[in-house]
């Protein structure tokens, strides 16, 4: 059965209708102030995650689209220069003051010129299984399905993280492919008695954190390990594995965001009744949490859902309460919602 | 599980060079860049979709920004089911259904108060019966059902296909005919109508 098509004259009078309707489109300082009002806004959702106390899992979940809140704005930079060489399939994202710049690569080649970094940017090349960070650059990236298949340096040092492989620098000239031995220098901790590098000290860059103070023996901490591939579950969509995941990432400092992390994953799989528990046993165990807030008012919404109004009202009350001004009109329009549900007297 | 590749930013690509269907694959690696290009790009034509849905004028700036949120949190379930626009357009209608319900819902509070709130209506010293036909018109669409009035403001207003609208929907093609089929026997008696 074909799509019914309209015939000419009844689409030009329909629209010389629509027409006549009092339509003013937004003057374009107005569409100025809602384009920043909602980049403002999505920012506020952050999409990676930075734990306090252990950077490097920042840079693993760089890429996530995931609903946290940043604590401070962050002007974005970019320093990279990125060459295409055989029609890769990469994403670039700009940095920020803690956000480092991101180039995700999942197949193909880039060529890469990076400028001078500026106190606290760093620039990072991520595919699925490593990391290549830069101190000002120029270097080729090759992955393949997603694994990191060689990286050639032609000017500069980049230190290549590779699960399972201690970190390594890469220096001009040289080369580092998965499957032979390295000829460049590796990282040590502490390093051996070697002369002065007057090249070693970045200055003014983002000196490269390694945790702990790499060594080859120090075995990443489970929970660090599980909390980051929650995070790479969730930016793949896998929501069901991220929560799973946090679970076992909820221990010592990373406790409170790794609960934080389940409810939301358990809410985006959809299995509601385990989010809400989870929300409510977050909102118990960090009363005044970081994230209180913002799960209040998730809550609030699958109460409300649920029916339980009143439970929903007291949630999005404790919301209102933030100092986001995303959490607290979220809350408003919750309780908007319940006030237009009231039943008439 | 993504089952189609994205086509992401390309040799030293900028975002006013990318795809929509590309910014939108951008913005489910959070790229604002993307979302802002998404913006740039269509911003008046979905503030145009929500007006012709019957969004309140006062209303619509707030469900253009909700749209383009709604685009950013949804980017990773696009998977090219139909054009970035059309998808997008999915959304506004989504969000414009439930603020249609949410003020019926007003309304039947405020009514049952005794103050249920008037459309203004703006005459003009002239031409009264283009006026007549707009009121008639603006009634007729008051009174179409949501799910007619996206139908008929995307195909026949937004020109998207029918097979395009139904996969944005989430609907079968022939719903989406149904649909149309209906809106226009309604607004046609309507416009088509001698005024009084």
């Amino acid at each position: 059965m074909r799509h019914p098509e309209p015939d000419r004259a009844w689409t030009a009078k329909l629209e010389q209708a629509f027409e006549q309707l009092p339509y003013e489109p937004p003057s374009a300082e107005r569409a100025q102030q809602i384009r920043t009002a909602l980049l403002t806004t999505v920012r506020d959702q952050p999409v990676r995650r930075t734990p306090r106390a252990l950077p490097f899992l920042a840079a693993a979940a760089a890429i996530a689209a995931v609903a946290f809140l940043l604590p401070r704005p962050e002007p974005p930079f970019e320093r990279g220069r990125i060459v295409d060489e055989d029609g890769a399939s990469f994403v670039h994202a700009a940095g920020g003051r803690t956000q480092p710049e991101i180039v995700r690569l999942k197949d193909g080649t880039l060529r890469l010129r990076v400028q001078k970094l500026a106190e606290g940017e760093r620039f990072i090349v991520e595919t699925d299984d490593a990391e290549v960070e830069v101190r000002g650059t120029m270097f080729t990236v090759t992955a393949k399905h997603g694994a990191l298949e060689r990286v050639g340096v032609s000017e500069g040092r980049v230190e290549v993280r590779s699960r399972g492989r201690p970190p390594i620098l890469v220096g001009a000239g040289e080369s580092w492919h998965p499957r032979r031995p390295p000829a460049v220098v590796r990282l040590e901790s502490p390093p051996p008695k070697a002369a002065p590098k007057p090249k070693a000290k970045p200055k003014k860059r983002a000196q490269v954190v390694l945790h702990p103070k790499p060594t080859p023996t120090t075995p990443e901490p489970a929970e660090e390990r599980a909390f980051r591939d929650a995070w790479s579950a969730f930016a793949r969509g896998d929501m069901s594995i991220a929560a799973d995941l946090f679970q076992e990432a909820e221990r010592g400092e990373l406790a409170e965001d790794a609960r934080y992390g389940r409810a939301l994953a358990l809410q985006r799989a959809g299995r509601l009744i385990e989010a809400q528990a989870e929300m409510e046993r977050y909102l118990a165990l960090h009363p005044h949490g970081r994230r209180t807030p913002e799960v209040a008012v998730a809550l609030g919404w699958i109460l409300l859902k649920a029916g339980d109004l009143e439970s929903a009202r007291q949630r999005f009350e404790q919301g209102r309460a933030s100092k986001n001004e995303r959490v607290r009109h979220a809350a408003e329009r919750g309780l908007r919602e319940l006030d237009a549900r009231a039943p008439s007297p | 599980m993504i089952t189609k590749i994205v086509p992401f930013r390309q040799i030293e690509g900028r975002a006013e060079e990318m795809s929509d269907e590309a910014l939108v694959g951008a913005c489910a690696f959070s790229d604002r860049a993307a979302l802002a290009a998404l913006f740039d790009r269509h911003h008046l034509r979905v503030h145009r979709f929500l007006f012709r849905m019957g969004v309140d004028r006062h209303e619509i700036e707030d469900l253009l920004q909700e749209t383009f949120a709604g685009v950013w949190t949804s980017a990773h379930r696009y998977h090219q089911q139909a054009p970035a626009l059309t998808w997008i357009f999915g959304i506004a209608a989504n969000l414009a259904r439930n603020h249609a319900r949410s003020r019926e819902r007003r309304n039947h509070a405020l009514q049952a108060l005794g103050d249920l709130p008037r459309e203004p209506i703006e005459r003009a010293d002239d031409a009264a019966e283009k006026r007549e036909l707009l009121q008639q018109l603006q009634a007729e669409l008051t009174r179409l059902p949501h799910d007619r009035r996206v139908a008929l403001v995307m195909c026949d207003l937004e020109g998207v296909s029918g097979n395009d609208a139904a996969r944005a929907l989430g609907v079968r093609p022939g719903t989406i005919w149904r649909w149309l089929h209906q809106a226009r026997k309604s607004l046609r008696a309507a416009l088509e109508e001698e005024p009084r």
